[in-house]
């Protein structure tokens, strides 16, 4: 019984464990944003068209709860509702990379309508992606008929890099662009039992994009 | 008696363990999709869609030595494609000589797993040909059409969600290059033409 509770508290004490992470986030601005809260709605998608890399569609799902839980409670297309709603022009082989290709992509009345429809106002594209750039250490584990347990310890490095770029629809114009880089060192020492001590790297470079988004849609003071 | 039901529980436990894995070496799966409506403006005739019975029961077989075995069923998925985009690629004409008679085949079916790639993805290739007549049998367009879809990641995802997704990937982009791609092939095309 007593071996039991002391693996709950070591379960509750490692889930409080976590590396540290250094996130710096760039803001350009190149015009003001407009947006009307009771009537707007903005759709962020990730962009899928590299071979080598895709961005997670839980980075881009977590950027869209941010910001409908920030301050200003933004009103957020799910990205697989709104690639749907239009397909097939935002697959990755027919999504629009460029301002110009969107805005040729409106000659469609179709494509317009059903986004006045929705009355999406701002689309914001997010591209990039988290890698482990970095891994050192090792670890063996043996499991027998008394027992098992694992010895040794492992260290990895991720590194998040990711750029948001703002298109208005209404003025068909990019508004801005935020970047975001994160990076973060994880540890994994293990006597007997392997203790995960993790750094949130995409979860912190999503918590500082969701946030300076957020400011960005804010009115100016 | 007594020597079998002390081996039993060791014989059903080595079953057990034996049987998990033969199944991990390989892997047979339905591939079950649906598909959009495609938004684009109909061509104003009758389209017909003609499924041959290799078609709507094709199934990739895997069973080369040097990977392992694999059976992707993607009859169903592929046939309600087909059947999605061009329900909704013709508005219909008057004239019943107005009709484009459309027969898919499935020319080749490729995939390639992180163990090849080395990255954390899958990946899926689809070769269709689409052949085109008219009413009266006249071939108007041979047209091929490649799709492709990968996995974002492959991590924390099994081989055969894994190839499930990059297999529905794969027949959105074929979707989307027929449905924006019909209108605008040059043999299509000049029919049409032909007709205003």
């Amino acid at each position: 019984m007593k071996t039991l509770i002391r693996l709950f508290y070591l379960g509750i004490l490692m889930s409080f464990l976590s590396a540290c992470t250094t996130v710096s986030i760039d803001e350009m601005r190149w015009q003001e944003t407009d947006i009307d809260l009771s009537k707007d709605s903005i759709v962020i998608l990730g962009r899928h068209h590299s071979p080598e890399y895709e961005t997670e569609p839980d980075l881009v799902s977590c950027i869209g709860k941010r910001l409908e839980s920030g301050m200003r409670g933004l009103n957020v297309i799910p990205e697989q509702e709104f690639v749907n709603m239009l397909y097939p022009w935002f697959e990755p082989r027919t999504a629009p990379l460029t301002m110009e290709k969107f805005v040729r992509i409106l000659d469609e009345p179709m494509i317009r309508d059903e986004l006045e429809k929705h009355r999406v106002r701002y689309m914001i594209w997010v591209e990039g992606a988290t890698e482990t750039i970095n891994q050192i250490g090792s670890m063996s584990c043996a499991i027998g008929p008394g027992g098992g347990g694992c010895f040794g310890f492992g260290s990895w490095e991720n590194q998040s890099e990711y750029e948001a770029s703002i298109w208005d629809f209404e003025n068909t114009r990019e508004a801005g662009r935020i970047s975001t880089d994160a990076q973060g060192t994880s540890y994994m020492p293990a006597i007997v039992i392997p203790i995960p001590i993790i750094a949130r790297v995409q979860s912190n470079a999503c918590d500082g994009m969701g946030s300076q988004l957020s400011a960005f849609f804010a009115p100016e003071a | 008696m007594m020597a079998f039901q002390s081996i039993r529980p060791l014989f059903a436990v080595t079953s057990i363990t034996l049987s998990i894995l033969l199944t991990a070496c390989s892997s047979s799966f339905v591939v079950d999709a649906d598909f959009p409506r495609p938004l684009v403006e109909p061509i104003p005739i009758n389209g017909e869609l003609v499924l041959t019975d290799e078609f709507s029961t094709y199934v990739f077989v895997e069973d080369t030595e040097t990977r392992e075995d694999l059976e992707v069923d993607i009859s169903n998925a592929q046939v309600n494609l087909f059947e999605t985009i061009t329900g909704h690629l013709f508005s219909g004409s008057d004239n019943p000589q107005n009709l484009l008679v459309i027969t898919p085949s499935l020319e080749d079916f490729q995939y390639a797993v992180p163990r090849e790639t080395r990255a954390e993805i899958y990946e899926i290739w689809l070769k269709y040909r689409v052949q085109v007549m008219s009413k009266d049998g006249e071939p108007i367009a041979d047209w091929l059409i490649t799709g492709y879809g990968k996995t974002p990641t492959a991590f924390m995802k099994s081989r055969q969600q894994s190839i499930d997704l990059a297999t529905t990937i794969a027949l959105r982009d074929v979707g989307g290059q027929l449905s924006i791609g019909f209108g605008r092939q040059p043999d299509i095309r000049a029919w049409l033409d032909d007709r205003e």
